[in-house]
């Protein structure tokens, strides 16, 4: 028979060697080009360190592969209670960088708690899907569902790490989703999500939205409770949100939750939409084909505040262009859908919620960072999977990532009494 | 799960269409706000133009300073202050107590100026450049190698190198260049990244000005106009000098002068040039223009006589004055004795129109348009504003304003046998590579008067120095010609009783004049008199001009009274600007010689004369003591009043001695 490793997925393992190697690309122009002599040592050695951090990383990544499927899924709630654990630990002694008290040293090396607890609660969500006969979705293991999410993001919510928290809650309708919730009630779990981006972008369009969403949820099932309830979260939403941002939101957190839609204007650009300027300046002076390799004035400058990581998009998209943009959200879009494809593939829900769990995660990171970075979002502090600089991030995503081809590689392993 | 899928593969796509969107329609925007914040250009000086003499000496250059600056947050500065500091001072050569001094009272954070203007070898330059943090930046400074020498020809620069008077200012955007600019990108603290592949425009330097004067001439007629304007007391004296042919000017002198390097440290009123900012009455010098007039309109030759009767003559109420009784002379004798009588009756026959006329042809109601800026334009009134006395004021200078030097080309006209010509300063511009850009032609204004009517006026002016008024301005083996002037200052209302000016203008050598110079001197107190404080100083320079440029005399040989005059042997040089290189060399040595023999020579060599033949002496600016001595030694008793110098005598200088004398002393 094959060794062990026959039945790795080359696709995926290649995918994520181009988008750190892209990252890797990025973070030595921000710190080995001309800005570079600007820098004290320490950002300077970022990409030395971020080096070390990918051995790391693979050499789990090689560790997590010949783990067995039994461990990984026995390992799962334990795995989450630890990573509960560290987060609570470092809410109570962790080192604050950032605003952020997300962070614990090990010696001389520090880590974000919240970058794991992800892998914990991915493991967690799958364990708890995967133990379930489908259709016998109760109330209970939904809550159970969005308990598991929600711990972890309070903690770090209360870390004041919002956009990490962010992510835990965008695994709600993912893992409701996968664990045969019906379609029309994850329509109306995403609804207060679209209606409350629209209300701060343009609150006539969420209006709008609102109604059509109603009369679509009326014209698909003919339910008046369904409907009323698609009117409740998408026009609750609208109203709450415009109410906030009339009433309750301070002027200057109004300011930064509106610069994004423009941040060029004169009472944003020096403050609040600063980052996004820049940026923006950065991607759009990048032209079609970029200026080139160590070439971006922006990025040289480093005229783009936290270039290195929240902002990395713009050092490709000046430096790369439309094109090298182009072929980094390719890589991207690949992973995601080669992950949904493995998960399918491996016909165990556990092995399909893992997946979905971790093509989530990677999809809420891109589109969130990315949009951030392209104002398309409000500035919200999370970094590019694989391609931003962050030793715990590339370590935990890579993790996850390994986990999900170790499955698929061993999917025949998966007992059937698992349901 | 495709339409999850679908919706999966739909965010990355709304990604890049924003990403295509910026780029396409706030790309253009976008990509000019990256380059105005991220790029801004440096200038580049450019080298201020050098101004050089005839002979291509330099008068004024721009020396290359450096500013020596340091920005103490470079980790070197914050790791060891006292050791960079330190090693600044060294390589600096400056106190280290200075040095950081100054880093503490620095203005900005990242910017301590530690000198100014320092100059030093390269090896510390160099030493100084290495240190972390240390920043020499480049500049200029302006330098006026000699000094006062030509001071008001030059003019002087602000601190910015801006001119501010004179050909500085004049010629300031030759001078000044077009500066350069080397573009530099900035990062978001503005620290000055990487500058290469940028564009660069290499400054165009200023051009260099070279005059038509020579500094060996134009020292010696400073040296010359000083003693003269010290020894006679006067309150400023000016000279200038040009040559006929051409109108370039040769010297011009003001006294007091100052230092160019240092303006600041001179009154405002020794850096005017009199030369051509003040507006004077000329006096008895512009009899030229009227003796011009009577000739030329056929009235008169200089053989017709002239009654001047008693020596006083009232005219509408004013007093006309002889110095002394001449009775009935020739025209010729009118201009070698300075009649006024005589002159005013030969202005009564001369048609007004006309004699406006000749003023104006003469360059009267206009500047001159000499090449140096501030110039006034004289004044003469018009015919129909003149009142009954000013055609005979006019006659001897008055009722008429013009500067020195307007009065100069006049008798440059009469050298040049009836050309005027437009004086000029510069003879030449370069560029910084020293390829010639422009050269100044000599311009003719017109033909004032006609070739005979010059030589038949010339011996008159001629008799004036060798027998007339200006017997000073002789000199041996040369024909002189020239007027004095002695006008009265027109003070509070009235022309003074005591305030005069003394001038002299002339030219040599007669046959084929090479110089016309004028010398002026305002409220000189030894004498008032034209003919004893300026034609001493015409001689002077003359002299020693003609000593150390010998071309400038065609004719060592006096001619015979009978030589055809006009037609002067050729001569080497001729029609050359003189002191061009060529005479460089051989200019110094003979220099030296004559100053050492103007020092030994006695300046006060008339009072004992005068004492001796019993007559009063001129002792006004002498000390107490050596009045007294003088007087005494005649055996004439001396009473002293205030304190000082003399200022006042009775008698009066010339009378009769008597056997006592008053003195009153002023400081």
């Amino acid at each position: 028979m094959n060794s062990w490793y026959s039945k790795i997925d080359a696709a995926t393992l290649v995918l994520w060697l181009l988008l750190i190697g892209a990252g890797l690309a990025a973070i030595y122009s921000t710190t080995h080009g001309a800005a570079a002599e600007l820098y004290t040592s320490t950002p300077r050695q970022n990409f030395d360190r971020q080096v070390m951090w990918f051995v790391i990383s693979a050499v789990s990544f090689v560790i997590i592969l010949m783990l067995p499927i039994r461990f990984l899924q026995l390992a799962a709630f334990p795995a989450y209670a630890l990573t509960i654990l560290f987060l609570l630990a470092a809410l109570l002694f962790g080192r604050e960088i950032n605003g952020a008290k997300a962070w614990l040293a090990v010696g001389p090396a520090q880590f974000q708690v919240s970058e794991f607890a992800k892998v914990g609660t991915v493991l967690a969500l799958a364990q708890l899907v995967g133990m379930r006969r489908p259709k016998t979705m109760g109330l209970s293991v939904g809550l159970s569902i969005v308990g598991i999410a929600l711990l972890p993001a309070m903690i770090i919510l209360a870390q004041n790490d919002t956009g990490t928290a962010l992510v835990f809650l965008g695994l709600i309708p993912i893992a409701l989703f996968w664990s045969g919730l019906e379609f029309d009630i994850l329509l109306l779990m995403l609804a207060p999500a679209v209606a409350g981006y629209l209300s701060v972008v343009h609150t006539p369009s969420a209006i709008v939205f609102a109604l059509v969403f109603t009369a679509f949820m009326w014209w698909r099932t003919r339910d008046r409770r369904v409907a009323g309830v698609a009117a409740l979260f998408a026009g609750g939403t609208t109203a709450v949100a415009s109410f906030a941002m009339a009433k309750v939101l301070q002027p200057y957190q109004l300011a930064r939750v509106l610069s994004f839609t423009n941040p060029g204007a004169a009472e944003f650009r020096d403050n609040a939409g600063f980052h996004q300027l820049q940026s923006m300046a950065a991607i759009g002076s990048g032209g079609f084909s970029g200026k080139g390799f160590l070439e971006g004035t922006q990025t040289q400058g480093a005229y783009v505040p936290e270039q290195s990581t929240d902002f990395i998009f713009s050092v490709i998209g000046e430096e790369f262009g439309f094109v090298g943009a182009v072929l980094l959200l390719a890589l991207f879009l690949g992973l995601l859908v080669r992950l949904v494809t493995l998960g399918t593939r491996m016909k165990h829900p556990f092995g399909v919620m893992v997946a979905a769990g971790a093509a989530g995660i990677y999809l809420i990171h891109m589109f969130v960072n990315i949009g951030m970075a392209t104002s398309m979002l409000p500035v919200i502090g999370i970094p590019l999977p694989f391609v931003s600089y962050g030793g715990s991030a590339l370590l935990a995503n890579s993790a996850l990532l390994a986990i999900v081809v170790s499955l698929y590689m061993r999917r025949d392993d998966f007992s059937i009494y698992g349901y | 799960m495709y339409v999850v899928a679908t919706l999966m593969s739909l965010l990355p796509v709304v990604l890049a269409v924003n990403v295509l969107r910026i780029s396409l329609v706030d790309g253009a925007d976008l990509r000019q706000r990256v380059d105005t914040q991220s790029t801004s250009s440096v200038t580049i000086a450019a080298m201020r133009g050098s101004i050089h003499d005839a002979a291509g000496r330099n008068l004024a250059v721009n020396v290359r300073t450096w500013t020596l600056a340091a920005d103490p947050t470079v980790r070197a500065a914050r790791a060891d202050m006292a050791a960079w500091s330190a090693d600044i001072a060294r390589a600096a050569r400056l106190p280290v107590a200075r040095v950081r001094q100054q880093i503490r009272n620095r203005a900005s954070s990242q910017y301590a100026v530690i000198a100014r203007d320092i100059e030093l070898p390269a090896s510390n330059m160099e030493a100084l450049s290495a240190i972390d943090g240390v920043r020499l930046e480049e500049g200029f400074d302006r330098k006026y190698h000699h000094g006062t020498a030509s001071s008001h020809v030059l003019g002087h620069v602000d601190t910015d190198l801006r001119g501010i008077s004179g050909l500085e200012l004049l010629y300031d955007d030759v001078l000044t260049g077009t500066p350069g600019r080397q573009e530099v990108r900035r990062d978001r603290m503005n620290r000055r990244s990487f500058d290469v592949g940028l564009v660069r425009v290499e400054p165009e330097h200023g051009e260099s000005i070279t005059l038509t004067m020579d500094l060996v001439m134009q020292e010696i007629m400073e040296q010359e106009l000083a003693r003269g304007a010290e020894a006679s007391g006067a309150n400023w004296g000016v000279a200038i000098a040009m040559d006929p042919r051409t109108g370039a000017i040769l010297g011009m002198a003001n006294w007091p002068t100052y230092d160019p390097n240092n303006p600041g440290a001179f009154p405002v009123a020794a850096q005017r040039n009199h030369a051509i900012n003040d507006l004077i009455e000329p006096g008895s010098t512009f009899k030229l223009i009227s003796a011009v007039a009577a000739v030329e309109a056929g009235q008169m030759s200089l053989a017709d006589t002239v009654d001047t009767g008693i020596g006083v003559e009232v005219r509408s109420g004013y007093e006309l004055r002889d110095t002394h009784t001449l009775g009935r002379v020739t025209f010729r004798e009118v201009i070698q004795e300075s009649s006024n009588i005589g002159m005013a009756r030969i202005a009564d026959q001369l048609d007004r129109g006309r004699f406006y006329a000749y003023a104006r042809d003469f360059g009267f109601d206009q500047p001159t348009w000499v090449d140096l800026p501030g110039e006034e334009s004289s004044r003469v009134k018009r015919p129909d504003r003149w009142s009954a006395t000013t055609a005979s004021a006019l006659s001897r200078g008055y009722e008429i304003q013009a500067t020195p030097l307007q009065m100069l080309t006049a008798y440059a006209a009469l050298a040049n046998r009836g050309v005027l010509v437009r004086p000029y300063v510069v003879a030449a511009r370069h560029n910084a590579e020293g390829r010639l850009l422009w050269q100044a032609t000599p311009e003719e204004v017109r033909r004032v008067f006609s070739r005979e009517t010059a030589e038949a006026l010339i011996p008159a002016f001629e008799a004036v120095v060798d027998s007339g008024t200006a017997t000073q301005a002789r000199l041996d083996g040369v024909r002189v010609a020239g007027k004095t002037g002695t006008a009265s200052k027109y003070v509070n209302g009235s022309y003074s009783q005591s305030r005069y000016r003394a001038t002299f203008a002339g030219f040599f050598p007669v046959e084929d004049p090479t110089v016309a110079m004028i010398v002026i001197m305002d409220e000189p107190r030894s004498s008032i008199y034209g003919g004893a404080v300026s034609a001493p100083v015409f001689r002077n320079i003359a002299s020693r001009w003609l000593s150390a440029f010998p071309h400038l005399n065609a004719t060592p040989v006096p001619v015979p009274d009978d030589a055809p005059v006009g037609a002067p042997a050729a001569r080497p040089g001729s029609g050359a600007a003189p002191g061009a290189g060529t005479q460089r060399g051989a200019a110094a040595q003979p220099v030296l010689a004559v100053a050492e023999r103007m020092e030994t020579a006695p300046k006060r060599e008339r009072p004992e004369a005068l004492l001796a033949e019993g007559r009063m002496p001129n002792v006004t600016g002498l000390s107490a003591r050596e009045a007294t001595w003088l007087l005494m030694s005649a055996g004439t008793e001396v009473t002293l009043s205030g304190e000082g110098l003399v200022r006042e005598q009775w008698p009066a200088p010339g009378a009769a001695l008597t056997a006592s004398a008053r003195l009153v002393l002023r400081p």
